[in-house]
């Protein structure tokens, strides 16, 4: 409890997550209607007991299909953001321990890849291998490793000049094993905020990628919802664009305080 | 004769620094340093901060390369016995280091059983119970079992270098390297800690080599020192005539630079003190490197360098003092 104390934002972004978390896995209780089946009611419905969201103009239930959005939007991120994270430290891990010729090569390969407009690298990657939600996961992922394994590395080249380190060294202990028991656990507290901040990114990139159409069709997006009210808000479907819109925001925000939260316990100093 | 454990001969560490896009310079770290350490001696290696002394023992560690020279362990060489995996285990086995600042040699993510328990998985040897627990006592963490789940944020600065002593006695070495094993603790602490690794040597006929700039601390324990100035060695010799019959100006000028522990006497002298700072290694003096500092100065110490004078069996000075035929 006393980490509550120390960092407000976490408090707060843990209460509005798991009100999240909650109405995503409750979605199949809080409501009877499935999230893309069309033909719910005759054109666009505004809200009502009986669509708290209000329906598009193709009947469909906004309400479900929020819900079931929170699903997509967290099974993507986490996934994703674990797949980076994992690249990030595959990648920074031995660049900064070894050094020399292989940080060299591993360092100007990232810094292609951020010199690159990462989300118009995603359209061109969802087009050519299709926009299934697995896809999507790998591409997030695939693109998003950089940021996080110069901070990977930037970590490692600090640490592995420790005197635990040396002793390590002097004990006989392999690379592997320090690189790994010795030097990793000591790089994770801010790889930890870099990937909470990379979840947020993913849920967007996520809404975006299903905003233009490229999202899995298969799987209820908020992207594809906003999609759907660039078109019914001009016939006063305001509610198409209010619900998911809040929803992605809420999101948005809960994980970015989180990033900022787990900032705040890392580095107690930072904060008085 | 006792066994000669490390033979180190001629060794130079130099490093590359840029000084712009295409000036470079060497800084001559180590330059040319030989002696040996045998069989159940206290070598220390004394100096001031960029003298070379930590390099030194990097060196002999394998946690560096030496730019050139030799240096040889038990009559073999090392660069030979790190490149064997077999060998490499066998000499980490028998070298263990303790290092200067006990708050960052211990990680800080791992309890104290973790840390001990670590030489005996990377050797692949077997762990018992109390394995762990009796080095703990051996080093007066008592009750050990205390000690044991803690992390080393939850231990004070002597409990921390114990720990340290602990990891580097679990896999039973013939040689510990100790840098600057005292220099960050408090006054207190460190007579606690220096008997301990006194005990420690006794009870298992360890040599140690001590890196150390606290001249009275060393008095207790070493057997021979060497004096070390900007790269080289100007003194070597048994301990006992080093403190009482220093020769070289440096060791002099280091010896008197020790506050006396009378307060009324220290009241009313001033210390004597080693004017200007040490070279840069970059660009060292000609000929002697002292000589910029030296109060006996004359004028072969600006033009030739000082060679190894033997005055006592096995007490050397580099110094044209001593020189004179």
């Amino acid at each position: 409890m006393n980490i509550f104390r120390r960092s407000r934002s976490l408090t707060i972004s843990i209460i509005l997550l798991s009100i999240i978390v909650f109405l995503g896995f409750t979605a199949g209780v809080l409501t009877d209607k499935e999230p893309l089946r069309t033909g719910y009611a005759v054109g666009l419905t505004a809200p009502s007991s009986q669509f708290p969201m209000g329906t598009d103009q193709l009947g469909r239930d906004i309400f479900s299909w929020t819900l079931y959005g929170i699903r997509t939007a967290l099974f993507v991120s986490t996934i994703s953001t674990g797949l980076t994270v994992i690249i990030s430290i595959l990648i920074g891990l031995p660049a900064g321990y070894f050094g020399g010729k292989l940080d060299q090569l591993l360092m100007r390969v990232t810094d292609f890849f951020l010199s690159i407009p990462r989300f118009i690298l995603i359209i061109f990657a969802v087009i050519i291998f299709g926009p299934t939600l697995t896809n999507i996961i790998l591409i997030l992922s695939a693109f998003s490793w950089p940021t996080i394994a110069r901070i990977v590395r930037a970590e490692v080249l600090s640490i592995k000049e420790r005197e635990y380190v040396q002793a390590a060294k002097v004990l006989g202990a392999g690379n592997l094993d320090i690189m790994f028991n010795e030097i990793l656990p000591n790089v994770m507290p801010p790889v930890l905020v870099a990937a909470a901040l990379q979840m947020s990114d993913a849920i967007l990139a996520e809404a975006g990628l299903s905003f233009l159409g490229l999202g899995d069709p298969n799987t209820a997006s908020w992207g594809r919802i906003l999609a759907i009210a660039r078109q019914a808000i001009y016939v006063g479907g305001w509610w198409t664009l209010l619900f998911p819109s809040l929803f992605i925001t809420a999101t948005v925000l809960s994980v970015n305080l989180l990033a900022d939260g787990l900032n705040d316990i890392f580095n107690p100093k930072s904060v008085r | 004769m006792k066994q000669t454990i490390f033979s180190i001969q001629d060794l130079k560490k130099y490093y590359l620094v840029k000084l712009g896009l295409f000036k470079k310079a060497y800084i001559k770290a180590v330059d040319d340093v030989n002696f040996l350490i045998r069989e159940g001696e206290a070598y220390c290696i004394v100096g001031e901060s960029g003298s070379g002394k930590t390099t030194v023992t990097k060196m002999l560690l394998g946690l560096e390369l030496p730019t050139e020279g030799k240096i040889e362990f038990l009559g073999k060489d090392l660069s030979k016995l790190l490149s064997d995996a077999r060998s490499a285990k066998d000499f980490r086995k028998n070298v263990q280091a303790v290092f200067q600042d006990p708050f960052s040699s211990l990680n800080p993510r791992k309890t104290v059983k973790d840390i001990l328990e670590k030489p005996f998985k990377v050797h692949n040897e077997k762990i018992e119970m109390e394995t762990t627990e009796r080095l703990l006592e051996e080093v007066g963490l008592i009750p050990p079992k205390e000690f044991l789940k803690r992390y080393s944020h939850q231990l004070s600065g002597g409990q921390r270098q114990r720990v340290c002593i602990a990891r580097a006695l679990a896999l039973k070495p013939k040689v510990v390297i100790l840098d600057e094993p005292t220099a960050a603790l408090d006054v207190t602490i460190k007579a606690q800690i220096l008997n301990l690794l006194i005990d420690l040597k006794e009870k298992y006929n360890l040599t140690y080599i001590i890196i150390s700039h606290e001249l009275p601390l060393l008095k207790s324990i070493a057997d021979k020192i060497s004096v070390m100035y900007a790269g080289k060695i100007v003194e070597e010799g048994a301990a006992e005539r080093i403190f009482n019959n220093p020769k070289h100006p440096y060791t002099l000028g280091l010896l008197e630079s020790i506050p006396p522990p009378d307060p009324k006497s220290a009241k009313t002298k001033t210390l004597p003190t080693l004017e200007g700072e040490p070279p840069s290694p970059v660009n060292p003096p000609k000929g002697c490197r002292f000589h910029p500092r030296c109060p006996y100065k004359f004028d072969l110490c600006d033009k030739i360098e000082p060679e190894k004078v033997e005055i006592y069996s096995e007490h050397y000075v580099s110094c044209h003092l001593f020189n004179r035929k």
